[in-house]
């Protein structure tokens, strides 16, 4: 079966209905050449703490606690290069994955949301972003991310 | 300076109960030593010019100051103590430096152990570092000994510029020795990523201690303080003994006091911890000192992974271990960050526990079991 020439997914897994939308409808509406390397990069790092992993650490829960939540001053990573203004969707499940031949174009199925490109603006990013999702589908574990206005998943956290 | 006679406990008995018995006292673990004995843990010598009458002015002072430096007025908690953060204990145990002039090396070293601890969220990560490095090693070069003790700046200049590795690569025994450490500290190690003076300055005092969890502090200890056994110690009775050097682990406004934890044993005191009133006996004006954050470069103890994170910036993986909290992958390449991510997310589908080795807030290396 040829993919769509949107190159986005338009195959539901096996067993499913609708979820939120038909396959492929949450696909960019701008073409990948404007959204590749269209957001600069942001390397700091993860301010979350993981659902039950603050009782581990501290016996207690961590925003209870009033403990630090950030690195200590020397692991601090640099603060964002750009403004986060995206919108983050918590605590859900990846059903499916989708990609295709070619270049940095795979997508997320989010239970309750439907597809979600994964962002493809470095190798290096969309190989790491690519991987938590594959995790998330494989282990039913669940994921908060942040969508960005290009509609792609530019951050997830893999619980 | 020349040892006093033995304190009567008798007359401190009385003296007490004259000023309405402010605090307990008790058989400690001091009080058994002969006065040498007990002398000789007072690690900080005492400036040749003090005066006692000066003194006793600026505690005065320095209480006033101290209580005007309220936490409501600078913008710190009214109490804090960093044995019981919202129910975490992020303190480490007890020591006791034996009959050696080394509480210098045991109140800085605690202090660094408090803050990696309070300043990473994590109250059960293992944190036992080398007093013996500290003394023995970097105290001993710069000219430091049981006898004639040290002083903190010098040993935080080292804790920055050196680091200190762990109890296990040096393990601590009272008397001067040689340096015979590990060959390997330089890979288990901890380090200051700086430090403050705080001396004469309460309300920064206050601030270090909530923000960072501890702040090294020296005083001048007069003999009924060996035999304190609980409540807000005051000097009532007794000569001057000496300089003494411990770690503050947190601040009371409405008792007026300090907390802090000695290194004679949890026979003494308050299972090894005290208050302290402010402004006595020059705790907040004679070598206080902040740390405001530390770098470790150590394998970690085996952990379970709880979290893995990402986002759009190349080479910025971080992990989430069950005893560490989050950890930085690699970032040196893009493939080396890529394997590990597989490797650890492999580890975490299998509920498997992993070896991590930190370097400086970054896993350099790592196992999965």
């Amino acid at each position: 079966m040829m993919a769509p020439k949107s190159g986005t997914p338009t195959m539901k897994p096996p067993g499913t209905r609708g979820n939120g939308g038909t396959a492929g409808t949450s696909a960019p509406t701008i073409p990948d050449a404007a959204t590749a390397g269209a957001t600069e990069a942001a390397p700091y790092g993860p301010t979350m703490q993981p659902p039950g992993g603050a009782v581990a650490l501290a016996g207690g829960d961590m925003a209870a606690v009033g403990a630090p939540t950030t690195p200590s001053t020397a692991e601090v990573a640099p603060a964002p290069t750009v403004s986060v203004t995206g919108t983050w969707q918590t605590g859900v499940t990846v059903d499916a994955l989708w990609s295709i031949n070619q270049v940095r174009n795979a997508f997320m199925r989010v239970v309750g949301v439907g597809w979600v490109k994964l962002y493809n603006g470095s190798d290096g990013a969309f190989t790491a972003l690519t991987t938590l999702a594959s995790q998330a589908r494989q282990t039913g574990r669940p994921v908060n991310y942040r969508q960005e206005a290009d509609g792609m998943a530019h951050e997830i956290y893999l619980w | 300076m020349p040892v006093l006679p033995a304190l009567d406990l008798a007359e401190l008995r009385s003296a007490l109960a004259e000023k309405g018995a402010p605090w307990r006292f008790a058989y400690t673990s001091m009080t058994g030593l002969t006065e040498e004995q007990r002398v000789i843990r007072l690690g900080v010598p005492l400036p040749d010019d003090l005066d006692e009458e000066q003194l006793r002015l600026q505690s005065e002072a320095a209480a006033a100051a101290a209580i005007a430096a309220s936490g409501e007025a600078i913008g710190a908690p009214v109490s804090f103590d960093l044995r019981n953060v919202s129910g975490a204990n992020y303190t480490t145990p007890v020591k006791d430096q034996g009959g050696c002039g080394s509480c210098v090396a045991f109140g800085t070293v605690a202090t660094l152990e408090h803050v990696t601890r309070f300043t990473r969220g994590t109250p059960s990560l293992p944190m036992d570092l080398s007093e013996a490095q500290m003394f023995y090693c970097w105290g001993a070069a710069a000219g430091a000994t049981c006898g004639g003790g040290w002083l903190p700046e010098p040993a935080l200049d080292a804790a920055r510029d050196k680091g200190i590795t762990f109890e296990d690569y040096f393990p601590y025994t009272a008397g001067d020795q040689a340096c015979s450490v590990n060959a390997d500290w330089p890979n288990h190690l901890c380090k200051a990523a700086s430090w403050q003076s705080l001396t004469n300055n309460a309300a920064a005092m206050k601030q270090y201690i909530a923000q960072y969890g501890s702040v090294t502090a020296c005083f001048y200890v007069y003999q009924d303080f060996f035999s304190y056994s609980g409540g807000v110690y005051r000097h009532v009775s007794g000569g001057l003994a000496g300089g003494h050097c411990v770690v503050l682990v947190g601040f009371d406004d409405n008792q007026g006091c300090w907390i802090a934890k000695n290194s004679w044993g949890t026979g003494w005191g308050e299972s090894g911890f005290f208050r302290i009133a402010y402004g006595e006996c020059g705790i907040e004006s004679w070598h206080n000192c902040g740390v405001p954050g530390t770098t470790l470069r150590t394998w970690l103890p085996n952990q379970l992974i709880l979290g893995l994170w990402s986002n759009e910036a190349d080479n910025n993986v971080w992990a989430y271990g069950s005893i560490r909290g989050w950890l930085k992958l690699d970032g040196i390449a893009t493939p080396t960050g890529e394997a590990m991510l597989l490797e650890l997310a492999a580890a975490k589908s299998r509920g498997s526990q992993v070896g991590l080795f930190e370097n400086v807030g970054t896993v350099d290396q790592l196992y999965a079991w």
